[in-house]
């Protein structure tokens, strides 16, 4: 028998399963947007509806959501600790957005969000109100949120050689003094404001803000996609000592690291909250739990109505991961350790057990547990990476500016050619690769959709920065690829790079390359190039070495040099795998749009991320199309001109 | 003496292993599969010393694997000798740099491939300009040469077709064309026929002879083919093992085979093909001058038992036959011996090879008389001798 969830867990692997079999027939296009939709009912089904179902020598289980900011984590840990240590649970993370954990936890999929931003979450107060959760009680409530700057923008660092560039700026509303101290590289003559994550209620607030100080009349509002990569942007912006306005919060590790200083604003007023017209309050940020775990363990939701914080508590524990490099665990241990009082405040009944007193591990258990010897101090890449930024800060940024504004060019240049004449282009290269209109009228209608859905000018950015990364990728790709077939021993060191440039999850380079480039265009382009140059450089070394030999004597006896057998004979004879090699570059870049835009690239994945993170399924649906029209155009332009290749 | 153009002097190609150890084996006679095993050393050649002339026709010929084809390779440098020297004109063209070696190739070398090495993407006629075109010959003048080779190997009409719609026997003929085109002193012909079925393999080997009478070029020439190998070649290098065991005029390698592996060769080869007239023609046992009287020629017959007698005049020129019978006429008539008694005779020049005269032989009831240009008779074939030659 399946409860609900189970069928619906069920339901969700058999869409797996026909995605993946379909995925295995199919090019990249749609991955990325069923990769979104996968994802998005993944987060749905966090886990399996073996909630609390224990067998009698099984601890039950304690599911914390795992939102990805280290104080979450640490209130994770400490929470966890005590659950394991005084109520005999055994408990688990579960990683997820804000939003969706907040989801997730009025489906009871979820038990316990340590951090309920209240201002945050769209509906938390009507899911309160018609008793979707249990609100336990206040975690903390002496945080701030706004825009902030780096102290040395206003009072300069006479250590590093920093002028004071904005003495004036003290509000918001100075702001309009100084626009050219925040250019944005990708809109020429304009400055920029990052904003917050999408997806957030803040992030529309801080946006009416904007607006109301008039400040949009020089600033963009620039949504970074994740919190990662708004904190990486404000990071590598200090690291520098260039100017940055952002929004951000406390209490995080990078207020607690760097000097920002909040701009002011009128003081809070509900009425004009919502205008954007005042200071953000200091937000409720609340322990909620699940309905179902409240009425089912009402003592550990007793401790958690009394877990109660500071932002200078989080602050210390956040810092001292910070520098240690701990994990939350540690953390949470070193914590309990140095504020005794604070278990004795919630947990009354707490008996003076020690709670560091590690429960001794059966000596199978230890002996099965695979032994770490070494520590790895993988703080010192960290800091090594962000010296090397730093250091190389100009010739990174002749790079990130060069990458840009190809970008922004291709962008101006497609936004400056009437969409008739474009499409006008398209049907006509449509019939010229198949030799009938039966294939440029069906590109002409869909691209037809993309534009009568509003999405004309999103697809413009993407595109470009498809064009941008392919043109890139072929650039290194094809001499690579030759350079492979030529050489076995370049080909055998050069082959596990290309697996782990294919297999390496994205989001390890996505944030250096941010660290590296700043945010937008630049990093989505080189992450792009190193995630699709891959099947270029594999196809051409194919391709050539798969010439006939003899056609390459042939060429060599009669006296060719190198570049003449390469040109007129390796690359015509091997056009038809490079061809292929390309097309699934271009289709990999495509698939790549989506996740760039969580490093803050626009364009039609940006609006698929803020619709999925803010769970508009129709507004992602439309954009996801607009990314499989336009990849399915891509596609089959390329593959034709492969097929006619082979048919000579 | 004939101008040497290719000289090879102690030329060794080795393969992965301890190369030095296998020289050293190698220096002791060792054979290829005792290196290979003992060195992990493969000696694709070793200790090559040829002279190949100006000219001719140098066939090498040996056993799949035997380094024929490595040894093709070496005289133009698709593959580097480990060791040795290659002079062409004197020359040593392992000394080239790069710059050097392409202007040789470009210049003095054409290749022609067993599997064609025509480049299917483009066609007929840019694949037979393709040397001129590497050596930036503007189109128009390369396109033009290019047509006269096509027109000569006889494919005029085919010049825009994309090779693959072409015979095999036709593709040859582009790439054979496209090795004259260069106008190179030496073709390289790397089994050039291998591929072809043996009638358009026949056809072609007769229109490469014909070539070759009319451009008198240089041709080295790889088959395994012992036939092809007597059928085209002046001199006949065989090969095994990556060594040279025989160097020789086709005759002289079937007269005198230097050890059983290349007598068993050769014993594979139609004979007919191989032996000519002069190779099995007898002396006359008995002439008689034109001069001479009927009585004397009776006598003669009468001696050595022969119903027939040839005549030939004071420099022993081949006038005809003298039959018994019209000898005894002639003897009652008192008649001297004149040219209309005599029955005129075919007649084999001393080069045709048996299998062009055999019939000859069978369908004529006597000696078949073997002359030279001047009509001096040199020997006399009789079907007796043929059989013996064969067998």
């Amino acid at each position: 028998m399946f409860d609900r969830w189970g069928s619906f867990y069920l339901f969700t692997k058999l869409v797996l399963v026909i995605i993946f079999l379909y995925n295995t027939n199919m090019n990249w296009i749609t991955k990325s947007v069923t990769n979104i939709i996968l994802a998005f009912l993944l987060s749905f089904s966090v886990s399996p509806g073996r909630g609390y179902t224990q067998s009698s020598d099984e601890k039950p289980i304690i599911r914390f959501a795992d939102i990805g900011w280290d104080s979450v984590r640490f209130h994770n840990a400490v929470a966890g600790l005590v659950a394991e240590r005084f109520f005999n649970f055994e408990a688990r993370e579960l990683s997820s957005t804000s939003v969706i954990a907040h989801e997730a936890l009025t489906r009871g999929e979820l038990d316990v969000v340590m951090e309920e931003w209240t201002a945050n979450l769209p509906t938390y107060q009507e899911d309160v109100k018609w008793g979707k959760l249990q609100e336990l009680g206040i975690n903390f409530d002496d945080n701030s949120q706004g825009f902030y700057v780096p102290r040395y923008v206003i009072e300069g660092d006479a250590q590093r050689g920093l002028k004071p560039l904005a003495p004036g700026l003290k509000s918001v509303k100075d702001l309009a003094k100084y626009p050219q101290l925040f250019p944005d590289m990708e809109r020429a003559g304009r400055s920029v404001i990052y904003g917050g994550i999408p997806g957030w209620a803040i992030t529309e607030i801080m946006r009416s803000k904007v607006q109301y100080y008039g400040l949009d009349k020089w600033f963009n509002y620039v949504e970074p996609g994740t919190d990662a990569a708004l904190s990486t942007a404000i990071a590598s912006a200090m690291d520098r000592g260039v100017p940055v306005v952002a929004y951000y919060w406390t209490p995080t590790w990078l207020m607690g690291k760097y000097d920002l200083v909040l701009l002011e604003d009128a003081p809070f007023d509900a009425a004009l909250w919502e205008k954007g017209a005042c200071a953000c309050p200091s937000v409720k940020v609340t322990v909620c739990v699940s309905n179902a775990f409240a009425q089912k363990y009402p003592e550990f939701c007793a401790f958690l109505s009394r877990y109660r914080t500071t932002s200078a508590l989080i602050s210390e524990a956040l810092a001292y991961m910070q520098e240690t490099g701990a994990d939350s665990r540690t953390a949470a241990e070193w914590f309990l350790e140095r504020h005794g009082d604070f278990l004795q405040k919630c947990l009354p009944d707490y008996e003076g057990k020690n709670i560091n007193g590690k429960e001794k591990q059966e000596g199978l258990r230890r002996w099965l547990d695979f032994p770490q010897i070494f520590e790895f101090n993988v703080n010192k890449i960290d800091k090594s990476l962000r010296k090397f930024a730093d250091r190389y800060y100009v010739y990174l940024s002749v790079v990130s500016r060069m990458l840009v504004s190809s970008v922004v060019a291709i962008e101006s240049l497609l936004n400056h050619i009437p969409w008739f004449v474009i499409l006008a282009g398209i049907m006509c290269f449509g019939k010229f690769v198949r030799k009938s209109w039966k294939w440029g009228v069906p590109f002409c209608l869909l691209l037809c959709g993309v534009g009568l859905f509003g999405l004309w000018p999103l697809m413009n950015t993407t595109l470009a920065i498809v064009i941008v990364s392919v043109f890139w990728s072929l650039l290194f790709g094809l001499p690579l690829g030759i350079c492979l077939a030529n050489s076995q021993g370049m080909s055998r060191a050069v082959r596990p790079v290309l697996d782990a440039m294919q297999t390496m999850p994205v989001f390890v380079y996505l944030i250096p390359a941010m660290l590296f480039f700043g945010m937008g265009y630049a990093p989505a382009v080189i992450a792009t190039v190193i995630y699709a140059i891959v099947p270029v450089i594999r196809m051409t070394a194919l391709g050539i070495s798969q010439v006939d030999k003899e056609m390459v004597e042939a060429s060599k006896a009669f006296g060719s040099t190198w570049w003449q057998t390469l040109c007129k004979v390796e690359i015509p004879q091997a056009a038809p795998t490079i061809m292929a090699g390309v097309n699934q570059t271009i289709m990999m870049a495509m698939s790549m749009v989506v996740t760039c835009s969580m490093i803050g690239a626009r364009g039609l994945g940006h609006e698929v991320l803020v619709a999925v993170q803010r769970m508009e399924i129709g507004r992602g649906m439309t954009a996801g199309a607009g990314v499989v029209i336009l990849a399915i155009i891509l596609d089959r332009m390329t593959q034709q001109y492969k097929k006619k290749d082979k048919q000579q | 003496m004939m101008d040497k153009i290719f000289r090879l002097e102690h030329v060794s190609k080795l393969y992965g292993g301890d190369q030095d150890r296998a020289a050293e084996l190698l220096q002791q006679g060792a054979d290829k599969e005792t290196v290979l095993r003992e060195t992990e050393c493969t000696a694709a050649l070793w200790d090559i010393n040829l002279e190949i002339s100006r000219g001719e026709i140098f066939v090498v010929i040996g056993l799949s694997g035997c380094g024929k084809s490595t040894l093709l390779r070496c005289l133009n440098r698709l593959q580097e000798p480990t060791s040795g020297a290659i002079f062409f004109d004197d020359e040593n063209i392992l000394g080239f740099n790069s710059h050097q070696l392409r202007q040789f190739r470009r210049a003095k070398l054409a290749m022609v491939f067993q599997s064609f090495g025509l480049f299917s993407h483009r066609d007929v006629l840019s694949n037979v300009a393709y040397p001129l075109e590497i050596q930036g010959m503007p189109k128009q003048a390369r396109e033009e040469q290019a047509k006269k080779y096509l027109q000569m190997v006889g494919l005029s009409q085919y010049e825009h077709t994309l090779c693959q719609s072409l015979s095999g026997g036709m593709r040859q003929r582009v790439g054979i064309a496209r090795a004259l085109c260069s106008d190179a002193e030496v073709l390289l012909m790397d089994e050039p026929f291998s591929a072809l079925d043996p009638l358009v393999r026949a056809d072609m080997q007769f229109e490469l002879l014909q070539l070759q009478r009319k451009l008198n070029k240089t041709i080295v020439f790889i088959t395994h083919d012992i036939d092809e190998a007597f059928k085209l070649g002046d001199t006949v290098a065989i090969m095994r093992d990556g060594r040279i065991i025989q160097v020789a005029t086709p005759v002289e390698m079937s007269r005198n085979p230097q050890d059983d592996y290349v007598k068993k060769f050769i014993d594979s080869a139609d004979r007919t093909k191989v032996l000519t007239a002069e190779d099995i023609m007898t002396t006359p046992a008995s002439l008689i001058k034109i001069t001479d009287t009927a009585e004397y020629a009776l006598h003669e017959m009468k001696i050595y038992g022969l119903s027939s007698v040839y005549a030939v005049d004071g420099k022993l020129r081949l006038k005809g036959i003298l039959l018994l019978n019209d000898a005894v006429e002639l003897h009652r008539s008192h008649k001297p011996i004149s040219e209309e008694v005599l029955k005129k005779v075919p007649k084999i020049s001393r080069t045709q090879s048996i299998n062009e005269f055999i019939n000859l032989v069978a369908e004529t009831p006597y000696p078949v008389a073997v002359v030279d240009e001047d009509n001096m008779l040199q020997g006399l074939i009789t079907r007796a001798s043929v059989l013996s030659s064969i067998g």
